[in-house]
């Protein structure tokens, strides 16, 4: 029996569509700025992801990256520009275009009071998916990020390390074409981690897309086919590692963190690619 | 050296100065104390809930110049002093007046000091980093202790001392026993409450304890109230032998009891008083001493560490087998109503709500020949004005206080859906007491139950229109101060339920023009908020 990397027999596996089209995401000029700020959170922000790419978003504090993830998840409203999923118009269709993708925020959206089984029942009527298969979904996740000991007990007395991990839960069981994180393995334990990292990665082979914010570059470098780096809301570089190291004064010896940093000191002069 | 190199012991305070004096370790911690509680006092009185919006910070002069108009104002409503007799008057009444003011005064006193040792030691969570200082953990247990001692004072003192102040200015000399009763009175509860504190702690742990602190801390506070009023359903023999068991210890010349110290403190017996002082201050020690080691070793224990028993795996399989409804109206009112039911401080808060509106009750099914009965408009305006406040709690609690609004928000279901089942959700459990109340009454009087029964549904509905025309946001924890913040709002959601229960009672009387009258204001504000309500509920883009 052919495995994944995550132990879970593959033929189980929920097999994500593959879309007709190229692009998951298609950002253009982008462009939100919040009451009461003298400057924009995101800036004419334009990014294309492939479909069953990962594609890591990276900035410094205050760039913009949540406020970028949010109005992808349709919580938020641009002030101008478009957002295409999978060619849905979020404008014109948010709720189809809701229906595809699935938002981990940093801080964990659960409830308190609620069991691991009752918040992923909740997510599975909320988001219309057959009951047979939520629960075979639902049995698998919490299985293979243990959480199946605490699946009767209130998430209130979880550690945030097990919240994240059960939202990850929930957002996994919704078998997203689009999965976007903010900040995933924020509280996760070693272990945890790399199951989280595991995961990540079997939904991009299962042909789902990717998009990631981190502040450990390793993951980024580790995981992501491509990088963007925004600042102060822009895109100021986008491309793959070898193509960001190109630019870099330390060349392929760079790491990650070296051609970021380069990057978000280095005044802006355009996006490099 | 290294520019970064960090040169241990030789930090800022290395440089060629003059040495500093360092304030003394207990100024440092009741000035800590004194900040952190004057904050929180400072931000309950703006509300602290989404909803409400953060303010200016104001000058001191404007400040002092708040503090001396309200002095003012508090002296103005203390000239009342000046009606009561200038000498204590050592009569039935007097010694009445004064044994259930000093009742009162000690349960609102007790379920200050619980509520405010809950929020010092169990919420404030700063005793890690203070039990990690070295520093003697019995110093900040007695600072802390005596915090409360004091800010249980103040709260009482802001009310009584204008009046004693105004007395003794005039001459009634009486009045300036009320300075040190207010003081000892103040740590009698507070010892009581940390007693109370660390016996619960030790019996059901620190999340139960805390759980049940707070809701106890609320019907203490409620009790005295409510078994004046519970009076009204004893049989009429036994209210009178407990009123004439009363009556005859506060007239009894009795030297000890209970009630003979009050009257003593009360015609200030220096003896007593100093009884009074003893026995509370060592109360309060014992009360240090006796908490001191269980406490700090539960104090900051993480609800996480709690005692967890995995379930038996047959079990998770069978709930997830019967589990996973596709109807999202199903998920979201099941949801909702485990969220309410499975907070108890929420739940005791809004049954306490209730309980304040049981005078309307007790008028309405007031004693008639030794049993109960259904007495008409009081009885109608108190079940619709209970509906209606008990819809407006909870949707608050759906509407405003939504734990995950972004989970919801982010999911592909119309907003009207997920508005829809949180407003049913919240005018369920109201609408099925009017029902219930209402087929109770079905037999004795079929019209008035008809017409409780739809003013009721009226208000609920009311309720939830108001809930969806001005949603607001909010945390769960800032329920009892979910009014601040809201203004002008708040006032036109009470408005709305006098007129209810107003145009209730008049059709029950029979006074059909008025009722209809009431009735056409009562629609007024729904009418005007259901455009709007209407507008959220279909709002695509929120």
């Amino acid at each position: 029996m052919k495995r994944g990397i995550d132990g879970v027999d593959r033929a189980h596996r929920v097999r994500l569509e593959s879309p007709p089209m190229t692009s998951a995401l298609r950002i253009h000029q982008l462009a939100k700025r919040f009451a009461g700020s003298d400057r924009a959170a995101v800036d004419g922000l334009t990014i294309d992801v492939a479909a069953g790419e990962f594609y890591a978003l990276l900035g410094p504090n205050g760039a913009g990256k949540t406020t970028t993830l949010r109005m992808i998840a349709g919580l938020l409203a641009p002030d101008a520009g478009t957002i295409e999923i999978f060619g849905i118009d979020l404008r014109e269709a948010p709720r189809d275009a809701k229906r595809v993708v699935a938002y981990v925020p940093d801080e964990p959206m659960l409830y308190d009071k609620l069991t691991p089984i009752e918040y992923l029942e909740l997510i599975a009527a909320l988001w219309d998916i057959e009951p047979a298969r939520a629960r075979d979904e639902s049995t698998r996740l919490l299985e293979l990020l243990g959480l199946m000991p605490h699946a009767m007990q209130r998430c209130e007395t979880f550690s945030r390390g097990m919240r994240q991990k059960l939202v990850l839960a929930g957002a996994l069981v919704r078998s997203p074409r689009l999965l976007i994180l903010d900040e995933p393995l924020t509280g996760l334990d070693a272990e945890a981690a790399r199951l989280a990292k595991n995961l990540l990665n079997s939904h991009v082979e299962a042909g789902g897309s990717v998009i990631l914010t981190t502040h450990i570059l390793d993951v980024a470098e580790r995981m992501a086919e491509r990088i963007g780096v925004i600042r102060a809301g822009h895109l100021i570089a986008e491309g793959t590692l070898a193509e960001l190291r190109a630019h870099a004064t330390g060349g392929s010896a760079a790491t990650l963190e070296d051609v970021f940093l380069e990057l978000v000191a280095a005044p802006a002069t355009g996006v490099i690619e | 050296m290294n520019a970064f190199a960090i040169d241990p012991g030789h930090g800022a305070s290395s440089t060629p100065h003059e040495p500093t004096r360092r304030p003394a370790l207990w100024w440092v911690l009741i000035r800590h104390e004194w900040r952190l509680t004057i904050r929180g006092f400072m931000s309950a009185s703006r509300g602290r809930g989404a909803s409400a919006k953060p303010k200016k910070r104001i000058g001191r002069k404007r400040f002092i110049f708040n503090i001396v108009l309200a002095a003012v104002f508090l002296h103005a409503i203390g000239l009342f002093a000046l009606v009561l007799p200038r000498q204590w008057g050592d009569n039935t009444l007097s010694r009445t007046i004064a044994v259930g003011a000093m009742l009162l005064l000690f349960t609102l006193m007790l379920s200050a000091a619980m509520s405010r040792i809950v929020s010092a030691f169990h919420e404030r969570r700063d005793l890690d980093l203070l039990l990690a200082a070295p520093i003697s953990p019995m110093l900040i247990l007695a600072i802390r202790a005596v915090t409360v001692v004091v800010a249980v004072s103040a709260m009482f003192a802001i009310f009584i001392f204008p009046i004693a102040n105004v007395g003794v200015a005039s001459g009634h000399w009486w009045m300036a026993r009320l300075y040190p009763l207010v003081l000892l009175m103040a740590t009698t509860a507070t010892a009581l409450a940390l007693a109370l504190t660390g016996a619960l702690v030790r019996m059901i742990g620190v999340r139960r304890a805390r759980i049940g602190l707070q809701i106890f801390s609320a019907l203490v506070g409620a009790s005295f109230y409510l078994i004046s009023q519970a009076q009204n359903f004893f049989p009429d023999g036994m209210r009178q032998r407990v009123m004439s068991l009363f009556v005859g210890a506060v007239r009894s010349d009795a030297r000890f009891g209970p009630i003979a110290f009050l009257l003593r403190i009360a015609a200030g017996d220096a003896l007593a008083w100093l009884a009074f002082a003893a026995g509370s201050l060592s109360l309060f020690v014992a009360a240090l001493w006796f908490t001191r080691t269980r406490f700090f070793e539960v104090a900051q224990i993480p609800e996480a560490t709690g005692r967890v028993i995995a379930p038996l795996r047959s079990k998770v399989d069978r709930r997830i087998a019967h589990g996973f409804s596709r109807s999202p109206f199903v998920a979201l009112v099941g949801k909702e109503w485990r969220l309410i039911l499975r907070a108890p401080q929420l739940l005791s808060q809004i049954l306490l709500q209730l309980l304040y509106l049981l005078p309307l009750l007790f008028v309405a099914f007031a004693r008639d020949g030794g049993r109960l009965s259904w007495s008409g408009p009081a009885a109608a305006a108190g079940v619709v004005g209970l509906a209606g406040t008990l819809a407006t709690s909870l949707a608050w609690l759906t509407v405003c206080a939504e734990d995950a609004a972004d989970l919801l928000a982010g999911s592909p279901r119309p907003r009207a859906l997920i508005l829809g089942s949180k407003l049913f959700a919240a005018t369920v459990p109201p609408i099925a007491i009017v029902t219930m109340i209402a087929i109770g009454t079905m037999r004795r009087s079929p019209g008035d139950a008809a017409i409780v029964w739809i003013f009721g549904v009226l208000a609920c509905a009311s309720a939830a229109i108001l809930a969806a025309a001005v949603p607001g946001s909010g945390k769960r924890s800032d329920f009892q101060r979910r009014h601040q913040g809201r203004g002008l709002f708040a006032f036109v959601e009470a408005l709305q339920f006098l007129l209810w229960s107003a145009a209730a009672g008049s059709a029950v009387a029979g006074y059909w023009l008025v009722a209809v009258g009431v009735t056409v204001l009562a629609v007024v504000t729904p009418a005007i908020c259901l455009p709007r309500a209407l507008r959220n509920v279909n709002d695509v883009s929120a």
